[in-house]
């Protein structure tokens, strides 16, 4: 129900700066996802929006409120914590109503909202017990509750499906979703999960040591990562490093030790520079040789099975790269085995500056 | 530079709101004010004569050989062959030297015993141990004046003790007599070293044991790795219970009023502070100021020469972290038999809780034992009303203190677990200092605090006949047990986490919606036994109570009754150790429903 934005916003502990520069808008009504290693500071930005935190320079907005020296009880910015922080001196009933019990509703509307957050995330009849007689997948849904139930106008969710079975973990983030949608509450989720960033979010911000590497659509940052960290922490993808060294057909020629191949630049750089190359596993293709494909031949190093499918790490010029094989066509270790791949689906880069 | 004042002023305002102002002005308002002030004051005093800077009341103490004689007189020890006994007294070296030779003897003869004693404990396993450990504790327990007057009557030359090494034992050939300066070091010893005990187990407990293993490794055993590795390991333990024993030790005024008849006994700072003020009438001497300076000065001086060892807790830590599976080893003959050869030790250091409380059951005590089983004195303590005024008053005093004490701590130690700025953490370090100022000190600087500022009030202490001292014993006491209850609920902060709290200002309570219905009843056990180990020891004060409490017997506490039986023949000695009986009753139970009860720590202090 209102836009956040955040401005320059640095956070430092100590020598360890856990959010550096960040400058971030979520727009109205949107589920915005921030994703990224454990440690890069993900917690530390929704502390900030929650005025958990005081950002050491930046500012933070609702709308126009600049709401950077607010404090935590007079914005309505609630946040799923990521141990869930339920109070276990109070029962479930308790916990949820709390927040409600603030507002001064009347008895009879704080019963009614607790049962409807209740329902949501399917804890009908748990009112009555304790924090510590549930397990950590419903402690986690509790928490959530009790977010859910106040209608915030930013709702901050820290990991809250982490703690879930697989199966429980789609069906409640489906449910999140939904509700997300249908109150249009501006809601910043985190997850160190890609899959669960791609498949929920409106846009994804990947995060890495304190700084934002890209913002975008799930698909805009699986199809088109602005550099090698985006590239390989969303999806799986070899990275190889060369010089480019010339352009032919709109293509980039990629010169890297031994290896020569062609792709698709994503920005415009120089010829002779330092690029970086990215190749998804799932692009690879065996046996097909036709014009214009790159095509390299090497040994199989190691094969990992992944449940539907097949992942192979391949030695080509003493580069390695990882590709997936259908569990039929699956090669021997140690095997010979040519691979192509269409250089359109081959990312190129300019190197990013060490930093 | 504006910009950057500005930016400064808004970060400090989003830390504070009316609960956290309150929250830290409270506290150090009230130390300020009635800590710091009072004992600064002191010092103006004692440098002042006749309205004009002076060091002339300094200069008096410290050119005269009553107070310091550094060549000394008399023989600690002499032989007296007409009567076949030992007497030993110890050298007369001025009242200030005198004091530090007390504490400084003191200390170390509890820091030796208490390490041996804590080192058995955290490292060997044998059968008694528990029989071993509560003899160890016994000593704690509080009966103020009783315990030292037990310990009196068993070693007079005709006493228990003596009868049974020379008489029957024949270890001994010659009958021994404490007294003077020698009898208080020997009770302020067996009184004490059970705080080194428990700063040491601690210390040990707590230590990994990887440490020792390490040392073990590399080829050290025995007393080479006990003086390489484990002692070095335990010495802030050790420093840190030590130096406890030493304040306490400096401050006592127990020992020196029961021995008393002996005139070294009374060459002892508290003593001459103390019957100083006692005997002189309306505004005391600054002479009496200037002694009770040097007495806080000396704690003070002991404190800051070990601050960098020590950690001043009034209790032992928890351990933080995982707590490591202790290194417990079984003993072998000869460690047993030395164990055992401890053992009587330790039942004697315990003997003057059990002569209390057979002195409190007993009629008289004239030759060997108490004689003749009574319960009259323990049911004077509640039928006759000259006796349980005072009761009533130390338990009004304790109620209305407890509340000042865990509000006060509570407020000080969510300060300095929470609020984050500079400063915070000086606001703990402010209500743990009264555990390094001398009792005797607070109850001075407080006389001289009221008398001048309250003149002619219901608490002007010179105002005799109308003087009340509730308000001010109320407030000494406090301020000055206020350490324990703060440990306790700092302890307890640190176990709830923060998110707890974050979640429920998150959601919109304020700070004060947020320590009332989170913070609070999740440290309610921790509160509840800070404030009944509190009570307890504001009911065994003495300082405070025999100083200003004494002033209006009428309005004193219990702790004046007891100390009245030796100062001033008044009362009964009989009621006197049923007093004492109930306090260490009152005690027992607050230490089995802390410990068992609320699974919590119970913090041990000396008198
Ligand atoms: N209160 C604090 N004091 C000191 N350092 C902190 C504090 N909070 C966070 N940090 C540090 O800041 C960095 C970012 O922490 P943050 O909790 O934001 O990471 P995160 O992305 O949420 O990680 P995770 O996925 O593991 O939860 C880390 O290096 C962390 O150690
Ligand atoms: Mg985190």
């Amino acid at each position: 129900m209102v836009e956040v934005r955040l401005e320059r916003v640095t956070k430092r502990f100590g020598r360890v700066v856990a959010v550096d520069e960040v400058t971030l808008s979520i727009r109205d009504g949107e589920l915005f996802t921030l994703l990224g290693p454990s440690g890069c500071g993900k917690t530390t930005v929704l502390r900030i929006i929650a005025g958990l935190e005081l950002p050491d320079s930046g500012r933070v907005y609702f709308g126009d409120r600049d709401v950077t020296f607010m404090k935590a009880y007079e914005r309505r910015a609630v946040m799923v914590f990521q141990n869930y922080a339920l109070w276990p001196h109070m029962k479930i009933y308790d916990n949820v109503a709390f927040g409600l019990r603030l507002m001064r509703l009347g008895r009879g509307e704080i019963s009614k909202r607790v049962r409807e957050a209740l329902e949501m995330v399917r804890l009908e009849g748990f009112e009555d017990r304790y924090p510590n007689q549930l397990s950590g997948g419903e402690q986690q849904r509790v928490a959530l509750a009790r977010a859910l139930a106040v209608e915030p106008e930013v709702l901050l969710l820290d990991e809250p499906l982490s703690n879930l079975d697989a199966k429980l973990r789609v069906e409640m983030r489906e449910e999140l979703r939904r509700l997300q949608k249908e109150f249009k509450i501006t809601s910043i989720y985190v997850t160190h999960d890609q899959e669960e960033a791609l498949s929920i979010s409106d846009r994804v911000a990947v995060m890495n040591r304190g700084r934002i590497h890209q913002v975008g659509t799930p698909l805009e940052v699986y199809e088109e990562p602005i550099d090698p960290f985006v590239a390989s922490f969303i999806g799986r993808a070899s990275t190889i490093y060369g010089i480019m060294t010339g352009v032919e057909e709109g293509l980039a020629v990629v010169d890297s030790g031994g290896m020569r191949f062609k792709g698709r630049l994503l920005e415009k750089v120089p010829e002779g520079s330092r690029v970086v190359a990215i190749f998804r596993p799932e692009d690879f293709t065996f046996g097909q040789e036709a014009e214009g494909l790159n095509m390299f031949e090497g040994v199989v190093d190691t094969v990992i099975f992944l449940g539907a499918h097949f992942h192979i790490r391949v030695q080509v010029d003493g580069v390695e790269l990882l590709a997936r094989v259908e569990p039929r066509m699956v090669p021997e270790k140690g095997s010979k085995i040519k691979l192509s791949i269409d250089p359109d689906q081959v990312k190129v880069l300019p190197t990013p500056n060490k930093s | 530079m504006m910009v950057w004042v500005r930016g400064r002023f808004r970060r400090l305002l989003f830390e504070l709101d009316p609960t956290s102002i309150a929250f830290i002005s409270i506290p150090l308002i009230i130390f300020l004010f009635f800590l710091i002030y009072p004992l600064s004051e002191m010092l103006v005093i004692a440098f002042t004569k006749d309205g004009n800077p002076s060091l002339s009341w300094f200069m008096d103490i410290f050119t005269s050989r009553f107070y310091i004689d550094p060549i000394g007189q008399g023989a600690i020890l002499e032989y007296s062959p007409d009567y076949n006994l030992l007497y030993i007294q110890g050298r007369d070296h001025g009242v200030i030297l005198n004091s530090l030779i007390v504490a400084a003897s003191v200390s170390g003869i509890a820091g030796l015993f208490g390490l041996l004693v804590a080192f058995i404990l955290a490292r060997y396993e044998f059968p008694g141990k528990s029989l071993f450990r509560v003899l160890s504790m016994t000593p704690l327990l509080l009966s103020p004046f009783v315990n030292v007057f037990v310990v009196k009557k068993l070693f007079e030359p005709f006493g228990l003790l003596n009868w049974l090494l020379h008489e029957v034992l024949r270890a001994l050939p010659f009958r021994v007599y404490f007294d003077g300066l020698a009898a208080v070091i020997l009770v302020q010893s067996l009184t004490f070293y059970p705080i080194v005990v428990l700063n040491t187990y601690s210390a040990l407990v707590n230590m990994d044991p990887t440490m020792e293993e390490q040392g073990e490794n590399l080829g050290a055993k025995g007393l080479g790795l006990f003086l390489r590795v484990t002692l070095p390991l335990s010495l802030p333990g050790l420093l840190a219970g030590s130096l406890l024993v030493f304040i306490f030790s400096l401050e006592d005024l127990g020992a020196p009023i029961v021995f008393h008849g002996h005139p070294l006994a009374r060459k002892l700072i508290s003593f001459q502070v103390y019957s100083r003020f006692i005997s002189e009438t309306g505004v005391r001497s600054p002479e009496i100021a200037a002694l009770s300076l040097i007495l806080l000065a000396c704690a003070i001086a002991v404190f800051i020469a070990i601050k960098n060892y020590v950690m001043l807790r009034p209790y032992a830590t928890v351990s933080r972290g995982g707590r490591w599976k202790p290194r417990l080893r079984r003993l072998g003959p000869a460690g047993l038999a030395a164990v055992y050869l401890i053992l009587p030790l330790l039942v004697f250091s315990s003997l003057p809780q059990l002569g209390v409380v057979a002195l409190a059951f007993s009629e008289r005590w004239a030759g060997l034992l108490p004689e003749g089983l009574t319960t009259w004195n323990l049911i004077q303590i509640f039928v006759n009303p000259r006796v349980s005024r005072f009761l009533i008053n130390s338990l009004t005093y304790a109620l209305i203190s407890l509340v000042i004490i865990i509000s006060l701590s509570l407020m000080a130690s969510y300060t300095a677990s929470r609020m984050r700025f500079r400063g915070a953490s000086l606001i703990d370090a402010l209500i743990t200092s009264p555990i390094a100022i001398p009792g005797i000190a607070i109850a001075i600087s407080y006389f001289y605090f009221f008398s001048n500022h309250f003149r002619g009030t219901p608490v002007d202490p010179i105002n005799v006949l109308q003087f009340n001292p509730a308000p001010i014993l109320v407030l000494g006491y406090s301020l000055r047990r206020m350490p324990f209850a703060a440990r306790a609920i700092f302890a307890g902060l640190q176990q709830v986490h923060v998110n707890l709290e974050e979640a429920a200002m998150n959601l919109g309570a304020g700070r004060l919606r947020t320590i009332a219905r989170v913070t609070a009843p999740l440290i309610s056990l921790n509160i509840l036994s800070g404030a009944l180990t509190s009570f307890v020891y504001v009911v065994g004060e003495v300082s405070l109570s025999i100083i200003i409490g004494v002033l209006n017997m009428e309005y004193a506490p219990m702790t004046a009754y007891m100390r009245d039986v030796w100062l001033s023949a008044v009362g009964s000695l009989q009621i006197a150790a049923a007093l004492g009986l109930l306090l260490m009753l009152m005690q027992l139970s607050v230490i089995l429903i802390t410990t068992v009860g609320l699974k919590q720590r119970y913090a041990f202090m000396g008198v």
